[in-house]
């Protein structure tokens, strides 16, 4: 699968984490708004991975045709919440279950840990 | 100028120094590093040498039959004693050298400079991986002393973060109960 990592989300670990996985990743823009970076993935043809749903979605909502949107939310409490090795995993079994491409999809990474 | 063989002097002192060792559960040694992140750069000596230092004036203070009292600044009585704690009055300081205020629809976090990542989550990934701030700091390509701030803000604005959180979670739930999302303007 092809991604694009939202900012906050692009540490060194999942990143190198997913390429190891045979995952290609898009190298994450700094500093630019939530719209520039969907704007990026849209014309590289790659998913965006975010915590960011509040912003994202809408942005998905609102492109017909996107390339796919994965949202990880928090639980409310650090001992739940998903841990990059398990978001590396997860994203590996969307992969599985859904294939390559999320064309038009949101998945809700949460669901697949 | 310091000279080599006061260089070398400093040095052995500094092998010299005995270490503490302490039998302590868990959650001290947890919040003892929260602290030592929060105020001491990360140093543990420094958190612990900082808090005997205070027990110890606090003791004296109630040994010379003296009243350790907190009071509004208003309030403070015509002559008094105040002990200063390097770190915590550094990390008291309301200007921020690495976090800016950044105009968002619902984010009220600082946000740190010229990235686009607030302070509240990069403090909750380092929580949930364990990352010590240098950790953090290489994960991210920032410098230690932003992570560092980023850690001190995200400590005194737990509920700000947990409820932005929270926010997230219910617009993720939404998708996944298919409720409508309503674009941006």
């Amino acid at each position: 699968m092809f991604l694009y990592l939202d900012e906050d989300l692009a540490s060194r670990e999942l990143t190198t984490r997913l390429a190891a996985a045979g995952h290609g990743v898009l190298p994450t823009l700094r500093g630019v708004t939530d719209a520039a970076a969907w704007g990026a993935a849209q014309e590289n043809g790659v998913v965006v991975v975010t915590q960011n749903a509040t912003d994202f979605l809408p942005l998905a909502a609102a492109t017909s045709g996107h390339r796919g949107l994965i949202v990880v939310y928090r639980e409310g409490d650090a001992r739940k919440d998903m841990q990059i090795a398990e978001i590396a995993n997860a994203i590996d079994k969307v992969q599985q279950r859904l294939g390559g491409s999320l064309t038009g999809m949101v998945v809700i990474l949460n669901e697949y840990r | 100028m310091v000279s080599k063989c006061h260089q070398m002097h400093a040095k052995n002192e500094k092998a010299r120094r005995p270490r503490l060792t302490v039998d302590a559960p868990d959650y001290v040694l947890a919040n003892a590093r929260k602290t030592a992140d929060r105020y001491f750069r990360g140093s543990l000596s420094d958190a612990t040498v900082s808090a005997y230092a205070v027990f110890s004036w606090f003791a004296r203070q109630r040994s010379a039959g003296r009243h350790v009292i907190s009071v509004a600044s208003d309030q403070l009585p015509p002559a008094f004693e105040e002990p200063m704690i390097p770190g915590l009055e550094e990390a008291m300081q309301t200007k921020w050298t690495w976090l800016v205020e950044r105009e968002h629809p619902w984010i009220r976090q600082l946000w740190i400079k010229g990235r686009n990542i607030t302070a509240g989550s990069l403090a909750r990934t380092m929580e949930i991986e364990d990352w010590t701030p240098a950790r953090a700091a290489h994960e991210y390509d920032l410098e230690v002393d932003a992570v560092l701030e980023a850690v001190r803000w995200a400590s005194d604005h737990a509920g700000l973060i947990s409820a932005e959180e929270a926010e997230n979670r219910l617009a993720a739930e939404a998708a996944v109960t298919g409720e409508e999302v309503v674009p941006l303007p």
